[in-house]
């Protein structure tokens, strides 16, 4: 995908959410706290260990 | 630090806080209701809990007077507050009662300073009551306003709905108590709060007027005088206007997103008003809570919307997006609060199918509902004092990239969700001031 395909992209004709689901579990981490971790270390959420993840509840 | 300085400090706090701010301006303007009061009170305590524990362990002496001060403190100012509501709500319907001021709960007050003192405790146990604590009473000043009040209309013969709200996320005994009473038979309980309850606790009162006779004159026999329901039709700016809202916002979303980087969002995708496409005129919104599902029978997949608003999630709140003024729904959004997690889940959001281009549709009615939907969740984050943290789960991958891009969002793929990100509180907020929309 180009960068002008990119700016094409619509948010108003794609939904937020799954479909068929009708209940999500909440996040098992503190979100605050997940992003500021992110922003110090420099890694992206999928470079986290379990054990990274695990203080981060 | 000297008691006074502190007492200063924490009234600038409030002042400064951005929400706060907003709130007083739209008190003064006579504009407000006990739902702004509300908001105000807790964010009020929030600041009082955090001001009180962050000084109260460096105090050898005087932490009872400090804690106490401060605490008369936010009784005045939220009981001032709620009075000049209370007295602009009223002159709106010709009434010309006297708002009263509860009681300041001296014992209970008493009971929690008391307990900043004990030496048999740690530091942390201080700071955790002085923090938990005095948020809670601070915000009990509100419920006791509107409770005073409340009976005594009730007194006076008015009939008086007490109204309580849940946060979302809530516990069990707050769920169960929730809902909209006749002052006189309320339940045991419902001004109850317990430490770190968001509810939200409001009443509105009936208005008795003589009504009027056949020469147009109102008689001597009352009886309630319902306020007629007229919608004004939705507000259209001029391109001078809407010029003018755009250069206001524009240069607020070109800082501060994501990780410090830049972004820049297409205004013609994401408008901070909903934007004609036939006419190009701006058209100002407003956003409702549902709480009855039946009014969105309508909105099912059957009609073109992607989920079935009529059974949303159990554990969710529905907020719907209208042109100001209309009933026509443009926009739905399913959110959940999770305190624990310090951010809301945008469950569902769904642009109504006539604002989506598809083959049946090649034209969309209104432009923007997207990112109102999106603001409408960050309001609610920043409202529950989540720092309007929000998290997501995008339909497919372009889309995942363009809010990376675009909008200053984080991934946080999982096996099972992988397009899920979280758009983190300084990106959020740029978003959120982008959008200008009324609550109703």
């Amino acid at each position: 995908m180009n960068a002008d395909q990119k700016r094409d992209i619509d948010v108003d004709n794609y939904p937020i959410g799954i479909k068929d689901s009708d209940y999500v579990p909440p996040l098992e981490f503190n979100a605050q706290k997940l992003i500021e971790y992110l922003k110090s270390s420099g890694k992206t959420f999928s470079e986290l260990t379990e054990e990274e993840l695990k203080q981060l509840k | 630090m000297r008691t006074d300085e502190i007492r200063a400090r924490l009234s600038a706090a409030i002042r400064s806080d951005s929400r706060a701010a907003a709130i007083l301006k739209k008190i003064a303007a006579g504009r407000a209701n006990f739902s702004d009061t509300m908001e105000y009170s807790l964010i009020s305590g929030r600041l009082t809990g955090r001001q009180l524990s962050a000084v109260v362990t460096e105090l050898a002496e005087g932490r009872e007077e400090l804690a106490e001060a401060l605490l008369r403190d936010r009784y005045d100012d939220i009981n001032a507050r709620c009075a000049e509501v209370q007295t602009a709500l009223d002159d709106k319907q010709g009434l010309h009662l006297a708002p009263q001021k509860a009681e300041f709960p001296k014992e209970r007050t008493t009971k929690f300073t008391r307990s900043l003192t004990d030496p048999t405790v740690k530091d942390e146990t201080i700071k955790r009551r002085a923090r938990s604590v005095s948020e809670n009473i601070t915000v009990t000043f509100h419920d006791d306003f509107i409770k005073e009040n409340a009976k005594f209309r009730d007194r006076a013969g008015l009939k008086c709905y007490v109204t309580r709200s849940t946060s979302g996320n809530c516990c069990p005994w707050c769920s169960d108590i929730a809902g909209r009473y006749l002052m006189s038979e309320q339940p045991e309980g419902l001004f109850g709060r317990h430490d770190n309850c968001d509810c939200t606790i409001v009443y509105d009162g009936q208005v008795l007027r003589g009504q009027p006779g056949e020469n147009g004159r109102r008689g001597r026999k009352w009886a309630e005088d319902k306020p007629k329901v007229e919608y004004a039709p939705p507000r259209k700016l001029s391109r001078a206007e809407a010029e003018k809202l755009q250069a206001e916002n524009l240069p607020k979303r070109l800082t501060g997103g994501g990780n410090g980087g830049i972004i820049s969002i297409n205004i013609d995708e994401l408008v901070p008003c909903l934007r004609d496409n036939q006419t190009g005129e701006l058209v100002q919104t407003e956003v409702r809570r549902i709480r009855n599902f039946s009014e969105l029978r309508e909105c099912t997949p059957r009609q073109g919307w992607d989920f079935p608003w009529n059974k949303p999630p159990r554990d969710s709140e529905v907020y719907a997006l209208s042109v100001a003024g209309s009933k026509e729904i443009e926009g739905l959004i399913a959110l959940r609060v999770e305190q624990r997690n310090q951010a809301v889940y945008m469950y569902w959001g769904n642009a109504a199918p006539h604002n989506r281009v598809t083959e049946s549709n090649p034209v969309k009615k209104f432009n923007g509902v997207g990112g109102h939907l999106f603001a409408v969740a960050i309001h609610r984050s920043l409202q529950s004092g989540l720092g309007g943290y929000v998290y997501a789960d995008a339909a497919n991958k372009e889309l995942l990239e363009h809010f990376v891009t675009e909008n200053g969002a984080v991934p946080i793929p999982t096996h099972d969700r992988p397009y899920r990100f979280i758009i983190e509180g300084k990106a959020a907020k740029t978003i959120f001031e982008s959008y200008n929309f009324d609550w109703r």
